[in-house]
């Protein structure tokens, strides 16, 4: 078990008397990556200024090992952060930027040399000390910005939507560069997106937050597999959403059609229950006795797959499939028993 | 940097309260009381006698119409600016044209004297040709000159700034869509720069209602307007507190012109909005 | 011939504006001191005016006065942008219509007030009371420059610094500073042509034979034109020209200020 380095207890916001962070509680651990997951709004940055100290909790505790952390002002706390838009001061260069804060704590001009010669190694920018960063490219600024933020060797590095500025092919370099930084230097990082697949890409773990709330909480694989509920199946990858009936454990019914599932019955109240598929679990093929027909009402190339709608009665299905079906083909579609994800009726 | 530290702000509101606030109310309570220093309205019904309502009325019609003269000379000077295509010599121009703005104003009434006066320029030019000598100097033609001279900047550099904003695409459109340069001007560009015309004769009308130094030099004293009641009641008469009510009437009428101003401006600015 | 005629209309509205100062100029060197004719060149109006004390006098207050309200009114204008930023929305917006009130307000009417607001402090005008003047005009200058460089200021900027370490007043002096120095020397510049143009504030708020150049101007045109005024004014619009040209070149280089002022 690993040791815990942040945990929010019973965590709450408001701004103007609205709760942005409702009474959230949370770990982390050392040297894990974790990431912050949801829509915007959700509350995920304002969790993350709490921990960096730019906002004080309306209540509720954040904890930095076994000490709260509530009263301590950002610049004294060992934690940093790599800011959306970098915010690298514009008027010093990229060794000035990266040297700020030690220069703060009056180190000597050796040693400040020797570290920022060192991060710029790290982030693969060896060789940029004087250039100014306004010369920059995105790409190149978000990894001084890194740099600094590593200056100070903090405890945890907080990172507020680091690559949403940058264009897809650099955002895609920076995932790898990002994990590869967290690998070598062996740090906790806490991370805020909107992006689930970067969301899953990264991370160790991932909390899924709406509303200023917990969702669901675990690793990748879990949370894509497993959504608890159709928020997080929604959020997270593409899904078919259709209401269902369940009389006994193990065994669906919806579109007038039954299926074998691995989930018990989730609520004894009532037979209802919301059906969860993947687009990529469906099997798309000849109409049979058991399989859900529809006709075939668009097909878009989407680079490795089709991405077909199939209108059945009153649903339309997102079938993600490398077969080509055309346009008006009457089709069936067909679930194995670990692709139906049952939830509780909202 | 936190909300602590908003104590740095504190110092200049001592400053503002004592030197902003504090004279402003002085003069609207001299305006009230009498010199015995009872409260009175005499001063306000001294005011409300022909001659001095003539001195405002002609104070009003004199920058009123300084305004008017600097809108029809300055609108055009500043759209031939805005359309000159080279960017290096429209900033020349500009330059030029505001360039007075920041000259001492006293220096430039004044340079007006050297050139309208009885043995200035003019009258010795028309000497020279053997025709009569004007009076040019120390009338009301004068100072109206002296406004129209001084304050003409004023008016050309918001009309500019505007009309150098305007997106160029509309005129295009506006063109595209069948409408000659004279009906794209008069539907499209005019319409857009109001908010610069508008500021343009706050700028304008402002100075030229309070100046007192204009038609002291140009007009001679027998010329006198609000601004040299004031200036009189002060500095030469020694009556405080029927000056700080005459200062007070005319900060009113000031204040009341930009409200109106502003909320012309402010409708106009919706147009834009909806426009944009 | 339709661009003719505006270039045409361009140069005869130059000419109405720099005409008269022109002539003003060349008269200067007039050594007739009747001023219709001209009677050849001579540098005496120039020699007596430095020769005059009254002059010097009035030169002398004029800088004093322009350099100590440039320096208090940069330094008090920039502490106060940085307060007032701090303010709330409506706190703000009362201060800075406050701030805003010396701006609008006829020069006529700031100069009266304060005329009987230093009466009412029993303060005998002179150099003391221009000056209090001149710095009361000047910050809201100062802090209409300032204040919108500190709004462009990204937040993020002050945030990243706490975030390294920085304290409150290190953040202010190592990151907000320099960010804001475009506006505070633009400020600055602000504050010191006001200051050294200003006529009538200064009429109403000095006293006991203090006089800068622009009342000493105004008294002696009262009385008609004299060749020295000439010669004074001559070298005090050449300074300003100078004086705007500098900025002028440094604005070019940064962002382009070309200022209102009434």
């Amino acid at each position: 078990m690993k040791k815990t380095i942040i945990e929010a207890r019973n965590l709450y916001k408001e701004f103007d008397k609205t709760a942005v962070v409702k009474h959230i509680n949370f770990t982390i651990a050392e040297n894990e990556f974790v990431t912050f997951l949801g829509p915007s709004g959700c509350g995920k940055t304002t969790i993350l200024r709490m921990i960096a100290g730019f906002e004080m909790p309306t209540s509720g505790e954040i904890f930095l090992y076994d000490k709260v952390i509530n009263d301590i002002p950002a610049y004294l706390r060992p934690l940093n952060t790599v800011f959306q838009n970098y915010a690298l001061f514009p008027h010093m260069n990229v060794f000035e930027n990266i040297a700020f804060p030690m220069r703060l704590k009056k180190q000597d001009k050796n040693s400040i040399g020797k570290k920022v010669a060192q991060l710029l190694d790290v982030v693969n920018l060896g060789g940029y000390e004087q250039r100014d960063v306004s010369s920059l490219s995105g790409g190149q600024q978000q990894r001084v910005a890194i740099a600094r933020a590593l200056a100070n060797d903090p405890k945890v590095l907080l990172l507020d939507e680091p690559l949403s500025a940058l264009d897809l092919k650099m955002r895609k370099e920076m995932q790898v560069e990002l994990k590869k930084i967290q690998q070598e230097i062996k740090k906790t990082f806490i991370y805020v997106t909107h992006d689930q697949e970067e969301a899953l890409t990264l991370s160790d773990k991932i909390i899924v937050l709406n509303h200023g709330q917990i969702q669901q909480s675990g690793t990748p694989t879990d949370i894509y597999n497993e959504p608890v509920n159709t928020f997080v199946a929604d959020f997270i990858g593409e899904s078919n959403i259709i209401d269902g009936s369940m009389t006994k454990d193990f065994e669906v019914e919806f579109l007038g059609k039954k299926f074998i599932c691995v989930d018990e019955k989730p609520d004894q109240q009532t037979n209802r229950v919301i059906v969860v598929i993947r687009p990529e679990d469906i099997e798309i093929g000849q109409r049979q006795e058991h399989t859900i027909n529809g006709v075939v009402t668009s097909i878009v190339f989407k680079g490795v797959h089709y991405e077909i709608m199939v209108q059945c009665n009153d649903y339309d299905f997102m079938v993600h499939t490398t077969d080509y079906h055309e346009i008006g083909k009457d089709v069936g579609l067909d679930f194995g028993p670990d692709d139906i994800h049952i939830m509780k009726a909202g | 940097m936190n909300k602590n530290m908003r104590v740095l702000g504190l110092p200049y509101v001592a400053w503002m309260l004592i030197f902003i606030c504090l004279p402003i109310v002085l003069l609207g309570v001299y305006s009230f009381t009498n010199n015995t220093g009872n409260f009175s309205l005499e001063n306000f019904k001294s005011f409300f006698t022909p001659i001095y309502i003539q001195i405002l009325l002609n104070s009003l019609y004199l920058a009123f119409i300084s305004t008017v003269i600097c809108f029809i000379l300055g609108y055009p000077v500043a759209y031939i600016i805005a359309k000159i295509p080279s960017e290096k010599t429209r900033n020349t121009f500009l330059l030029l044209f505001i360039l007075p703005m920041w000259m001492n104003f006293l220096l430039r009434t004044y340079s007006w004297m050297t050139l309208l006066g009885n043995n200035g320029l003019i009258n010795t030019l028309l000497q020279a040709l053997s025709l009569p000598q004007l009076n040019l100097l120390y009338n009301s033609g004068a100072v109206l000159l002296g406004m129209v001279y001084n304050f003409l900047p004023f008016m050309i550099y918001p009309i500019y700034s505007i009309l150098i904003k305007i997106d160029a695409n509309y005129a295009i459109a506006a063109g595209d869509l069948g409408a000659n340069p004279r009906q794209t001007f008069m539907k499209i560009t005019f319409p857009l720069s109001i908010p610069g015309v508008i500021t343009g004769i706050t700028m304008v009308f402002m100075p030229a209602v309070s100046t007192f130094v204009i038609p002291s030099l140009l007009g001679g004293g027998q010329n006198m307007l609000i601004g040299n009641l004031i200036e009189q009641q002060l500095m030469q008469a020694g009556n405080w507190h029927f000056g700080s009510a005459a200062s007070l009437i005319m900060m009113t009428i000031i204040l009341i012109a930009m409200q109106v101003m502003n909320r012309f401006d402010k409708t106009q600015q919706k147009n834009m909005e909806m426009l944009a | 011939m339709k661009k003719a005629l505006r270039n045409v209309y361009l140069y005869i509205m130059l000419l109405f504006l720099y005409a008269p100062i022109l002539v003003l100029m060349v008269y200067s060197f007039n050594a007739s001191k009747s001023r219709g004719q001209w009677g050849g060149f001579t540098l005496e109006w120039y020699r007596r005016l430095f020769m005059d004390s009254n002059i010097q006098s009035a030169l002398y207050y004029t800088v004093l006065v322009a350099i100590l309200a440039t320096i208090i009114s940069t330094i008090v204008g920039t502490i106060s942008s940085i307060g007032i930023f701090l303010y709330g929305n409506r706190v703000q917006k009362l201060m800075l219509n406050v701030n805003y009130i010396p701006v609008i307000n006829p020069d006529i009417v700031t100069g009266v007030s304060m005329m009987i607001l230093f009466a009412f402090m029993s303060m005998r005008q002179g150099f003391a009371t221009m000056l209090i003047a001149h710095i009361t005009f000047c910050i809201p200058y100062v802090i209409l420059s300032v204040l919108p460089k500190l709004r462009q200021m990204d937040v993020n900027l002050i945030e990243a610094a706490m975030d390294l370490g920085a304290r409150p007043m290190q953040i202010i002096t190592k990151v907000v500073l320099a960010e804001i120095k475009p506006g505070i020397v633009t400020g600055l510049l602000f504050a010191f042509t006001l200051s050294i143009d200003d006529f009538v504030i200064s009429f109403f708020t000095t006293g006991s034979g203090v006089s800068n150049l622009s009342i000493y101007v105004y008294s002696m045109a009262k009385r008609g034109i004299s060749p020295e005024i000439n010669a004074l004014s001559t070298l005090m619009i050449l300074t300003v020209t100078l004086l705007l040209f500098v900025i002028n070149k440094r604005n070019n280089k940064k962002t382009k200020i070309t200022g209102e002022r009434i």
